[in-house]
């Protein structure tokens, strides 16, 4: 299997007022190459941050160890320039909703700003570039668009410049924020299909997500997190049929088609996490050693669970 | 196609249909004038009427009018022509007292309450503000105690009665927005889109906490929602919007399992191609229709009853012409 992006113990924590928030914890992840990852969880479970930490992207009061490796390179511990001159070739974002696009920037340089700045490539090359971005994309008048400004474009088009925005240039991996939040089913169904065309013309694809229909339907792989940590991750296919740790079966439960059953308790605080594993105390299978030990993360049929109950 | 699935709400769904109705539409147009993209006509003809405690679902696409309605409804904004009635009188003749009444017994929840908040104020203070308005707590300790007793239903603690909207969670201040609606015991709650930004779970015990606190007290709740399983699982009728206008209504079991408008069929199936925009066609859904017919281009179709408390805007259930 070859790795675009390998996360290797990565811990992230905030500095606040007069506490620590610990907002990642021993994180273990791989990104492959040619596949869509899916990272799953509630708010607060710190997916974006998961996010923000492989683009580098983290505000001053984090603090970060561990590794984020790419091609052996770690992203962390280089030099800040060297660093965001790579990723910022290498890696693009597509963030979420309409806020992130400026709305003095003209649709086709905001599709073509990483391309010319990282790339250099020229003005009239980027605009050719974005103009058929948008024409793949299905725009019928693609100059129209491209020469729009945010306001001046409707949500279907919006998205479309949002997802070329994450495939010019040529990036190896594309990673994107909540692309389904407050959308409807024809939206929804719009952003897979261009999520799946930016698929083919890139190596790989991370999409943070708390929508599992939308994950169901695009990801390879999905990656659970909880409270900081990673509980599960596993194949897709595997994951939606037939979960492993009690928070995925519960997530899955508390879905619509399947009853609407809310998962008991709140998400702990990261200020302070529980003792054991941190899902102990809402879990219906939780026992003693769950409270007293932090489970390790451990392979059960190809799939890795934090969690007791397989140890 | 949308398979069935496990039902929450437990009420007859037929029974409702004679109930006493709240909240009534009849007819109601609203035009929106911008100086950019000139007048748009958001609802075109809407009739719809909410009976005691049932719950009524809205769903639709982004840009159906779902919101402008719920809004209308509520009275927060006017509309173009047409009327709305609370009990039997009319929304637009009613006098203060009247109006006051409106104002306590129909309560909205917005979509997000991040917004719908004041930053600068204590949540204790938004959720108490309606007590002080209608002046229904006698003092302080009264109000203290009203708030804290409805807020513990909803799972908010004092704790989080003590802080500002930027200290709490997505699910917390969604929580806040619906104890400030209950606070004032309504007859009609109005929530638009109240879940559609939250997660799986936490969508789960909102919607849950909602459909108790209406077991209690018995009101009735239009609930607005994109969502179409939510929409099966909690809901007794279903009203389907397109364009500005309700193009079907009905029972939910009746309308999810065989729907008769083309439009529903490929919303639950989650099938539609074609373009959004119709053409001039007098059907919202010409361009994307399969079985369209001449007279949807050229005439509106009429809302036509199947049979008692199910009706669809569709000429292939009518004479043409």
């Amino acid at each position: 299997m070859e790795y675009i992006i390998e996360i290797r113990g990565l811990d992230v924590s905030f500095d606040m007022h007069r506490m620590q928030v610990a907002a990642l914890q021993e994180v273990d992840l791989d990104l492959h190459k040619g596949e869509v990852l899916g990272v799953l969880g509630e708010s607060g479970s710190g997916k974006t941050v998961l996010l923000t930490a492989a683009l580098r992207l983290l505000p001053e009061n984090a603090r970060i160890t561990g590794q984020i490796l790419y091609c052996g390179n770690d992203l962390l511990s280089m030099d800040r320039n060297r660093a965001m001159r790579l990723i910022g070739k290498k890696f693009s974002l597509i963030p979420q909703g309409f806020g992130s696009l400026n709305p003095f920037l003209k649709s086709w340089l905001q599709i073509s700003e990483r391309p010319m700045e990282h790339l250099r490539i020229g003005k009239k090359e980027s605009y050719r570039m974005a103009e058929n971005l948008l024409r793949d994309m299905g725009l019928d008048s693609p100059a129209r668009a491209a020469n729009s400004y945010r306001h001046q474009l409707s949500g279907g088009m919006l998205q479309r410049v949002l997802v070329a925005m994450g495939i010019s240039g040529h990036s190896e991996a594309i990673f994107v924020d909540e692309p389904t939040k407050g959308l409807d089913e024809r939206k929804k169904q719009l952003v897979v299909e261009l999520l799946q065309l930016a698929k083919k013309k890139t190596g790989a694809m991370m999409i943070v997500s708390h929508d599992l229909a939308f994950l169901k339907k695009i990801s390879d792989r999905v990656c659970v997190m909880y409270c900081g940590e990673v509980i599960e991750t596993s194949k897709a296919r595997n994951f939606f049929t037939s979960p492993k740790h009690p928070y995925s079966y519960a997530l899955l439960e508390s879905l619509p088609s399947k009853g609407l059953k809310p998962i008991e308790g709140e998400i702990p605080s990261m200020v302070s996490p529980p003792k054991g594993c941190r899902f102990n105390p809402r879990c219906n299978y939780s026992f003693r050693r769950c409270r007293e030990e932090r489970p390790p993360l451990a392979e059960i049929d190809g799939v890795m669970v934090r969690c007791f109950k397989y140890v | 196609m949308i398979k069935p699935c496990s039902k929450v709400s437990e009420t007859s769904p037929q029974g409702f249909l004679d109930c006493p109705t709240l909240l009534e539409c009849r007819d109601v147009k609203k035009r929106f004038r911008s100086s950019v993209k000139g007048s748009f006509l958001a609802l075109d003809g809407v009739s719809i009427s909410l009976k005691k405690g049932e719950l009524l679902a809205v769903i639709g696409e982004s840009g159906s009018g779902k919101t402008t309605l719920a809004k209308i409804l509520a009275g927060l904004i006017g509309y173009t022509s047409g009327e709305v009635f609370f009990g039997n009188k009319p929304l637009a003749i009613m006098d203060s007292k009247d109006m006051l009444d409106f104002r306590m017994k129909v309560q909205f929840i917005p979509q997000y309450p991040d917004l719908a908040l004041d930053p600068t104020w204590y949540i204790y203070d938004s959720i108490a503000e309606p007590l002080r308005i209608h002046r229904i707590a006698g003092s302080r300790e009264d109000e203290l105690e009203k708030v804290r007793s409805i807020s513990s239903l909803f799972g908010l603690g004092l704790d989080q009665l003590r802080r500002k909207p930027r200290d709490l969670s997505g699910g917390e201040l969604q929580r806040a927005v619906l104890v400030r609606s209950m606070v004032l015991n309504p007859d009609v709650v109005i929530a638009d889109e109240p879940t559609s930004m939250l997660d799986p779970s936490t969508q789960a015990k909102i919607v849950r906490q909602l459909l108790e606190a209406q077991k209690r007290n018995g009101f009735a709740v239009l609930f607005v929602t994109h969502d179409l399983r939510l929409a099966m699982s909690i809901s007794n009728r279903v009203c389907v919007m397109l364009g500005g206008r309700i193009i079907e209504s009905g029972d939910t079991p009746k309308l999810f399992s065989s729907p008769l408008h083309p439009y529903t069929s490929s919303l639950l199936s989650g099938v539609i191609t074609g373009s959004e925009v119709n053409g001039g066609a007098m059907c919202p859904f010409y361009n994307q229709c399969n079985l369209r017919i001449e007279a949807c281009l050229v005439s509106t179709p009429p809302e036509l009853r199947i049979e008692k408390g199910r009706s669809v805007r569709c000429w292939l259930y009518g004479i043409h012409y």
